[in-house]
């Protein structure tokens, strides 16, 4: 194995094979507790063995073997800096000021920034200082669609970066590289390898309060290191710590093209699995004829099917129906965003993270529990996103009003007053 | 009474049968409805040498081969045709080494055996290497100790992984496996137990050796073919 496959990561190896002099050991399991992820979950093997059920799926960690890990020495070809040749505005400049500030002094902070406020873009400086100081950094994010959003901006802005993009689909094997994108769970390979690391979306599912994940950051971290974590929607306990001043915010509240967001409009009616509403007809009627793509949000999988019978009345309507585990997600997404399809019948995996021009959103079953007040507001930022199309229409059909619905509809008011705020002082 | 699906965490509405309701764990079937249907039980008609499911009841071309090399055929009975979804489990139980897997085909693989009448079992081993790396024989994982007697060995560096080699190399391997009570054999009708049936290779090989150790007949069985 070569010495760039450890640096910075926790390598799995049986006890039986030799190990290389330099390279560091530590043992995989020890108590009941597996090194790797933290956690307590151990399954028994023959002969009085045991391996961790957590985190399995990475590859299997045992009382068979060792983590192998080398530090991580920053050995990387001078990076080539950043060449996007856009432009930040005033608000997004300042937050990235902060933010590079932020690195310098190795500490934390949020940047709570609406949907489409432009977040990628913003940080460039900051990446572009800690590359070109050589610091190794990963940006993080919970979901898949978002990585393999990301990994083309990305390459585009920083062209000639190493760049390695981990998830779990990923075919390709594992380089040593100074930039990495990857899922949260993909953190748990590595160790004490990173200066900096940038969560995005850390509200999100299955970040928030998962113990296992919040372990991968840390161990992934280098102990003298530097976390900014990106949201629309923080959580109650990322709200506490503000407010406690135990953690430095910057705020965005205005999208890039500088209009306000679009709020929830609320739709009354009645057993929508049974019957399909009146006025659910009448306006993807009016969508199909507006040529314009759009969305439905769906409470479950099992929806999917009953909306996509609704859907089938509209003859020349062309649409796909998504969940978590389809496998052709990916496709499927492509395809409403080619133009190939007008619509997307979805569950709350498209909440966030996937960026469509000029659509309009539907979301039914708006009063069932899953979609929470962080859920409606991202799903209402889904709308609006492109400067020829900045505003949208976000209706939810509800068979009754309720608390989540009244507080996203706040906070979306809440953020677009700090945002005309801006908008009037600059 | 619901349970988690051990190949993909779905729900399993267990279905309420005295067994379960008494609290014993037998009754439980340890995969959801959809994973269930994954699986294709190999029907009525299949090559009587090898197991493999095909339109017919007559050897097929590797069995032939097999006899005209001078073999005496196994007769293997295979379980399940080695579908996507097979190949997915044994990666996952076998190959990922999430041992509780073994689980899953407990039931069935016990059947399996004693639908074959009687005979002295004998598992396929692993070498003492894959015991140290895997920790486990995927094929006893299925079977309880009282079932079968681990009368035969394997030595390392020559098994390797039947998965990485073609065809050719396969078949060119050389004996591998030691008899290690040749007295407990002689004269016994010997029922060789394996998890993927592929050439027959692995299997040949073993009988080969029980042969010489003067067993009277050997047979096997296998989780797929």
């Amino acid at each position: 194995m070569e010495d760039a496959q450890l640096y910075g990561r926790t390598v799995v190896w049986p006890k039986i094979k030799p190990v290389p002099d330099h390279v560091q050991q530590r043992p995989a399991i020890v108590g009941n507790a597996c090194q790797r992820c933290g956690q307590r979950q151990l399954a028994a093997l023959p002969r009085q063995q045991v391996y961790c059920q957590a985190c399995i799926q990475l590859g299997r960690v045992s009382s068979l073997d060792v983590l192998l890990t080398l530090p991580e020495p920053n050995r990387f070809p001078p990076s080539p800096g950043c060449q996007w040749t856009g432009e930040l505005t005033a608000a997004q400049q300042q937050v990235s000021q902060a933010l590079i500030a932020t690195w310098r002094a190795r500490q934390r902070r949020l940047v709570w920034a609406v949907t489409g406020a432009g977040k990628t873009e913003m940080l460039f400086p900051l990446l572009n200082a800690a590359l070109l100081k050589g610091d190794r950094v990963a940006l993080v994010s919970p979901r898949l669609d978002v990585i393999n959003e990301l990994a083309p901006r990305l390459r585009a802005a920083f062209p000639g970066q190493g760049l390695m993009v981990l998830h779990g689909r990923v075919e390709e094997p594992y380089q040593y590289t100074q930039l990495v994108l990857a899922t949260v769970h993909q953190l748990l390979r590595f160790y004490q390898a990173f200066d900096l690391i940038i969560i995005d979306e850390v509200d999100s599912y299955p970040y928030q309060g998962d113990a296992m994940l919040a372990q991968a950051v840390r161990q992934a971290a280098k102990s003298n290191h530097c976390e900014i974590y990106l949201t629309a929607t923080p959580t109650r306990a990322l709200r506490q710590a503000i407010k406690q001043g135990e953690l430095a915010v910057s705020y965005l509240p205005l999208r890039f093209h500088r209009h306000l967001l679009p709020n929830i409009t609320i739709q009354r009616c009645g057993d929508w699995r049974k019957r399909q509403p009146r006025r659910l007809k009448e306006q993807v009627g009016q969508l199909a004829l507006s040529g314009r793509p759009f969305l439905i949000f769906v409470p479950q999988v099992a929806d999917l099917a009953v909306m996509a019978a609704y859907l089938a009345d509209f003859k020349q309507l062309q649409g796909h129906t998504v969940h978590a585990q389809d496998p052709e997600r990916t496709e499927k997404i492509e395809d409403l965003r080619a133009g190939r399809v007008q619509y997307l019948v979805t569950t709350t995996i498209l909440e966030r993270g996937v960026t469509f021009k000029g659509i309009d959103v539907v979301i039914i079953g708006a009063e069932e529990r899953v979609f929470t007040e962080n859920a409606l507001v991202q799903i209402a930022g889904r709308v609006g996103r492109s400067a020829e199309r900045p505003t949208g229409e976000i209706t939810a059909y509800a068979r009754y009003h309720n608390w989540a619905l009244a507080a996203a509809q706040r906070q979306i008011k809440a953020m677009n007053a700090r945002g005309q705020e801006l908008l009037d002082h600059g | 009474m619901a349970d988690t699906c051990l190949l993909c965490g779905g729900r399993i509405d267990q279905a309420k049968n005295v067994l379960t309701v008494l609290g014993f764990n037998d009754g439980r079937q340890p995969l959801c409805a959809t994973c269930l249907a994954a699986l294709e039980p190999i029907g009525q008609e299949y090559c009587p040498g090898c197991g493999r499911q095909q339109g017919s009841r007559g050897l097929c071309g590797d069995c032939l081969r097999w006899q005209s090399l001078g073999h005496r055929l196994l007769n293997n009975r295979a379980l399940y045709v080695y579908n996507d979804f097979l190949r997915d489990y044994i990666r996952q139980y076998k190959f990922l080494g999430d041992y509780r897997l073994r689980a899953v085909m407990q039931i069935v693989m016990i059947q399996h055996l004693k639908a074959q009448g009687p005979a002295l079992v004998i598992p396929i081993p692993v070498s003492e290497e894959t015991m140290q790396i895997r920790g486990f024989n995927q094929v006893t994982g299925w079977l309880p100790k009282r079932l079968y007697q681990p009368l035969l060995s394997v030595t390392s560096g020559h098994k390797g992984h039947q998965s990485h080699r073609t065809r050719t190399q396969r078949l060119a391997t050389k004996q591998i496996f030691t008899v290690m009570a040749p007295q407990q054999v002689k004269g016994r009708q010997i029922l060789l137990v394996d998890d993927i049936y592929t050439t027959g290779q692995t299997l040949m090989l073993a009988a080969a050796a029980l042969y010489q150790a003067g067993a009277k007949a050997v047979h096997s069985v296998s989780l797929a073919r």
